[in-house]
């Protein structure tokens, strides 16, 4: 899912103390998934904003509500009757959310409440490790189903760095394996490592973000 | 003598000649006189010096700039471009630029990525873009490409080639260690001449790297040149192999520096002794030396080892 | 009267979250959080029975510190004798998670606590409140307490 983390309280709290009302909007997608805006979270930091104010002495309002997608114009519409009826919006869905709303509700200021900042996968409890760089030339039917552009830290496609640890973990960050290691073991394990020995030449990036704003248009698709 | 871009360095290696590297740290400051000071220290002591490209994501003077600086003082570098910093556009036009200015070893590497600063002791630049747009290995092709084809990444000509003489880093003992003789054929396939290696001490383990090296017929193509890195004290050992991937130090080695009565001495000692032992390897053709900003120890230690005078080759 | 005496006067609001598993059979049967408490000791308990500890939540626990009450205690079984293997471990997750966030917004973490005993008696769950309400009483009111209410 897309990842998102919230940001600071005290940094929120800055934010909204020109207001006296303020919508709190949560998303059930991907935020709701990695624990940062889904609706447990949005009653979880509605309540914490409202004692965070109040200790400075700032009584504020705040409604909260849930959405099914920040990323879809029909789930945003439904917010238009309470939009109109607050000083401005806190949105705590990834920054596609928080777009989707600004541009619906432009002139209402619309605040972003969480830091997204990957893709990733819930591997188990409380764990979250990304996965994916969205880098727009998957290479996963060449690596064994494990991605080196997001996995490995410096994005090498021709094997490990000599930054390896003795425990197989990444130089850079020991809770993290050397991703390239276990791409090499799985090779050696499906008697495929003759298709690692070829030099895979320069990446392409030009259709990530690296290329430029993204905007894409399916004709298939239009009215 | 027929040379792909006739540095010092490939000479005294096609000359048949034990060639020896030294590394040369540039100051994190801009003054050219640090490293006008190290070459005075260093002078007529190895074949080239490897001079460092911000490395442990560290900000110094630029490996280009004060590989121009030992240029002009007399000494052969050989500029360390890494990966982490520059995209593939940046890094060709500082070949070009490199060229111009004499330059005519390179050695390719991914680089530490940012987050490193010094190993936690620097503040370093852990905010920074990542740029890592190609890899040690694409980046050896990329040098290749610019010497053998006179053409860029993109396929646009330059005129005329760059030849350089091309390096790379090889880390014979790291996991996953059978892959690592493929990963160095991989970068001798894509163009690299010469390889040095992370430090060793653990001369067996190595020797075995290197038989499998000449197995695959890789220590003919290009020279291989095992790094060494001064011991100073028992700690400084212990903490590379703890804490430094790919260098493996034996316990008795270990042992030797914590017991010596000087550690300084015992040090030195040890130094001699793998120089000598990487000297009678078959598929070796040199020696990197590396004092980590400790280079005033440099010259005892090549002098006892019987490598001067350097050759002179022309 | 001197502040010290308004102080000792003020009567604490104590929420107390019990597993019906962490009480004995005693606690049970009576309304053990009516007495002795109140004006004489300077605290009251509202007491409120879950299936397991495991069933507050972070929302939950939050709000009723919005509301204003002084304090929330949790009473959870020890980690080996939660019926439902891993109940009170997530209760105790969560209460400590509680405490970090009111920390960041300036609030004294000790609102919030969790007691890990089994079969507690009614005495013992009298004095868990009584510690609660002991703990927060240097802090002073619950900012929300005078603020407006939600």
């Amino acid at each position: 899912m897309i990842f998102a983390e919230w940001k600071p309280i005290d940094e929120l709290v800055e934010k909204l103390k020109p207001y006296k009302k303020v919508l709190l909007v949560g998303c059930a997608t991907c935020v709701a998934e990695c624990s940062a805006g889904g609706e447990k979270e949005v009653e979880t930091l509605a309540p914490l904003l409202r004692m965070a104010l109040q200790k400075q002495g700032h009584t504020i309002e705040i409604v909260t509500a849930t959405l099914d997608k920040q990323c879809e114009w029909e789930f945003v519409e439904q917010l238009a009757e309470q939009v109109g009826e607050v000083d401005a919006v806190l949105s705590i869905a990834c920054g596609i959310g928080v777009q989707a709303l600004a541009e619906r509700f432009d002139p209402k200021p619309v605040y972003p409440g969480v830091n997204t900042s990957a893709l990733t996968i819930r591997e188990e409890a409380g764990l979250w490790a990304g996965r994916c760089a969205a880098c727009g030339d998957c290479v996963l039917g060449e690596t064994f189903g494990y991605c080196p552009i997001a996995r490995c830290a410096k994005s090498l496609l021709n094997g490990p760095c000599g930054g390896t640890r003795k425990n197989g973990k990444c130089e850079v960050n020991e809770d993290v394996d050397c991703i390239w290691n276990l791409i090499v073991e799985r090779a050696y394990e499906r008697g495929q490592i003759e298709a690692l020995a070829e030099v895979k030449s320069a990446k392409d990036w030009s259709n990530s973000g690296h290329g430029g704003p993204k905007r894409v248009i399916r004709e298939d698709l239009r009215q | 003598m027929k040379t792909l871009a006739g540095s010092n360095l490939e000479r005294v290696l096609a000359e048949g000649h034990f060639a020896v590297t030294a590394e040369v740290g540039p100051p994190r400051g801009p003054d050219p006189g640090a490293v006008k000071k190290k070459a005075g220290i260093l002078r007529g002591l190895a074949d080239a010096y490897n001079v460092t490209d911000n490395q442990t994501a560290v900000v110094r003077m630029s490996s280009i700039a004060a590989s121009k600086i030992l240029l002009q003082e007399g000494l052969e570098p050989v500029m360390q471009i890494v990966c982490r910093d520059r995209n593939r556009i940046a890094i060709q036009s500082d070949l070009l630029g490199a060229w111009a200015l004499g330059l005519r070893n390179v050695l390719c590497l991914s680089g530490d990525h940012q987050s490193a600063g010094a190993g936690g002791k620097l503040k370093g630049h852990p905010g920074a873009k990542n740029v890592y747009d190609i890899d040690s290995i694409q980046l050896i092709s990329v040098v290749k490409g610019l010497r053998d084809d006179a053409v860029q990444e993109g396929g646009d000509s330059i005129s005329p080639a760059a030849p350089f003489f091309i390096g790379a880093a090889w880390t014979p003992l790291g996991p996953p260690e059978n892959f690592r003789t493929i990963r160095l054929a991989k970068k001798i396939n894509a163009g690299a001449d010469f390889i040095q290696t992370q430090a060793v001490y653990d001369m067996k383990r190595f020797a075995q790297a290197v038989r499998r090296a000449e197995d695959m017929g890789l220590a003919e193509r290009a020279a291989i040149l095992p790094g060494i890195i001064i011991p100073r004290s028992a700690g400084m050992l212990r903490y590379m192999n703890d804490n430094v991937p790919g260098i493996e130090v034996p316990d008795e080695l270990i042992g030797r520096m914590k017991d010596a009565s000087d550690p300084h001495e015992e040090g030195i000692k040890i130094t001699l002794e793998l120089i000598d032992a990487v000297r009678n390897l078959s598929g070796v053709r040199g020696v990197h030396l590396q004092a980590i900003e400790a280079e005033g120890l440099l010259p005892d230690v090549i002098k006892a080892a019987g490598l001067l005078p350097r050759p002179q080759v022309y | 009267m001197s502040n010290r005496a308004e102080e000792a006067k003020r009567v604490l609001e104590i929420v107390v979250l019990y597993c019906q598993h962490g009480i004995c059979e005693d606690a049970k049967a009576s309304a053990w959080f009516q007495a002795p408490g109140g004006e004489a000791e300077g605290f009251s308990i509202r007491a409120v029975m879950m299936p397991c500890s495991s069933k507050i939540e972070v929302p939950y626990i939050l709000k009723l510190l919005e509301s204003g009450v002084d304090a929330v205690e949790v009473i959870a079984c020890p980690e080996k004798s939660c019926k439902l293997l891993t109940g009170s471990l997530r209760a105790e997750k969560r209460v400590e998670y509680i405490r970090g966030l009111l920390e960041k917004i300036g609030y004294s973490p000790e609102r919030v606590g969790i007691s890990r005993k089994l079969s507690q008696k009614p005495d013992e769950l009298i004095k868990i409140a009584r510690d609660r309400a002991a703990a927060v009483r240097p802090l002073g009111d619950n900012p929300m307490k005078t603020g407006e209410q939600q």
